[in-house]
């Protein structure tokens, strides 16, 4: 019997069920959301991952070159550019993306490019024998530098170095000081700034709408804000219902699926608007009144 | 506001809705295993309306390990956004039935279910999850690095690592020697 038979079995059936309920109006409901332009689309995006290719070593192709280094402000607004973050000749040669120190018994890991992929930091922490995933997450300057994830399998011995506000340069000083027998699994996401024009996720305590260089959208009609959005040369945008009331929750929302753009008034209030995927701005929306 | 539409939304909708009806069952699958059911139907939704806006990126031969690409990402989203996780274990756990019980009694496994369950509870997340990509999905080590968008090198050490961890945990659990250690090695996809 080998491992992989035993997670075989483990498989819930109830993961194949299908529902055929909803499934054309769900379907119907995408399509009438809007494409992005196949214009935005090409090098000067940076693609959700590497196309795998063969036995090609992707590692590098997947490096997220934001030009941090030029990048110092704290003010979001002056770091918000509307154009979207440029992909640049990836070098082939690689400095390491970790440095590593031992200190005693423990071994204290700092981030040495804080936009290298995450499996750069994978692949030199399981040098070191350890199974840490770190990643480092484009966040708003005030939190950059914070952790702002972590999941640990081993009784918490793992002891975060955090550097709050100071997360804009090459070297952004936040890291781990991890024991050096330590096996168990440590997941942790640092914020780091944003690159010029890269959305990030906001949460409280962050201006909503900031995460996709808007200024504050909240209590704002669609007709302005989207004018701000034009201003700033943002195309590509969604909309999704802002409930206001419990009976609005979840599935019993009037568009759980996303509002599709002509649904939407020009008069109706703005609540939020955050990052998608792969630089989709999406709005929360509800009708004014 | 209108929505653009070019000469080919026609035949656009037509290949999505094709892709919609043969994988969207997959996806909210692998969703569901990591995360709860609401928050699942989120990622499983935000995917599809990802999915839809890049179609030409899609590769039309192998859509499946493109689409656990980009849900995984809107998981890790959803993660980087301060959403507790639940471990996987504890998700097989709670979606499981009736049906798991019967066909593990019938499979011929050697362990007990519930040895089995534990013993995969003791992996890390990352474990967990190399191992659902290969044994639930059956996908390549190309397919799966895809998914994971880490190198497929990386990927044989992580999965190699994984079955070599639950394999040690079963033998502990059952003392059994039909776990066959030597047989981890193989069995490479």
């Amino acid at each position: 019997m080998t491992p992989d038979r035993v997670v075989a079995a483990l498989k819930p059936a109830a993961l194949e069920d299908r529902s055929e309920a909803g499934v054309d109006a769900a379907i119907a409901a995408i399509v009438a959301t809007p494409r992005s332009a196949p214009a935005a689309r090409g090098t000067a995006r940076r693609p959700l991952w590497p196309a795998v290719a063969g036995g090609v070593a992707v590692a590098a192709v997947a490096v997220t070159v934001v030009g941090v280094s030029t990048h110092r402000s704290g003010r979001p607004e002056a770091t918000v550019v509307p154009a979207p973050p440029k992909a640049s000749k990836v070098p082939n040669v690689q400095a390491a993306a970790l440095s590593f120190t031992r200190t005693g018994r423990y071994l204290t890991v700092k981030v040495k490019d804080p936009v290298a992929d995450p499996a750069r930091y994978e692949e030199e922490f399981a040098a070191h024998g350890l199974n840490v995933d770190l990643q480092l997450a484009p966040t708003s300057p005030k939190k950059a530098g914070e952790v702002l994830f972590v999941e640990d399998d081993g009784g918490g011995r793992v002891k975060m170095i955090t550097a709050p506000g100071h997360c804009g340069s090459d070297t952004c000083g936040v890291g781990i000081k991890i024991p050096l027998t330590y096996k168990a699994f440590v997941r942790v996401i640092f914020g780091r700034m944003p690159g010029p024009g890269e959305h990030y996720n906001t949460g409280p305590g962050d201006t909503p709408g900031e995460g996709v260089g808007l200024s504050n959208v909240r209590g704002r009609t669609v007709a302005d804000v989207l004018a701000e959005a034009r201003r700033k040369h943002i195309g590509d945008i969604g909309y999704r219902w802002q409930p206001t009331s419990a009976a609005e929750e979840g599935d019993k929302q009037p568009y759980p699926m996303g509002i599709p753009a002509d649904k939407v008034k020009g008069d109706w209030r703005v609540y939020d608007a955050v990052a998608g995927v792969g630089g989709e701005v999406l709005l929360f929306v509800h009708p004014a009144g | 506001m209108s929505v653009a539409h070019d000469e080919d939304s026609g035949d656009d909708a037509e290949a999505f809705t094709t892709i919609y009806r043969r994988y969207h069952t997959r996806v909210l699958g692998y969703a569901l295993v990591h995360s709860r059911r609401d928050v699942a139907e989120d990622i499983a939704h935000e995917t599809f309306l990802t999915a839809w806006r890049k179609l030409e990126e899609i590769p039309s031969d192998d859509p499946l390990p493109w689409l656990l690409g980009v849900a995984r990402n809107h998981r890790l989203k959803q993660l980087a956004a301060g959403h507790r996780r639940e471990a996987i274990a504890e998700r097989i756990e709670r979606l499981s039935d009736e049906r798991d019980t019967a066909a593990w009694d019938t499979g011929d496994l050697v362990v007990e279910r519930a040895a089995g369950l534990a013993a995969f509870a003791s992996l890390p997340e990352t474990d967990a999850e190399v191992l659902i990509l290969s044994a639930w999905y059956g996908l390549s080590a190309a397919r799966a690095a895809t998914v994971l968008r880490c190198t497929k090198a990386l990927y044989y050490v992580r999965l190699h690592r994984a079955r070599r961890r639950l394999a040690r945990a079963l033998q502990e659990r059952t003392h059994s020697p039909a776990v066959r250690l030597d047989l981890v090695e193989g069995n490479r996809s």
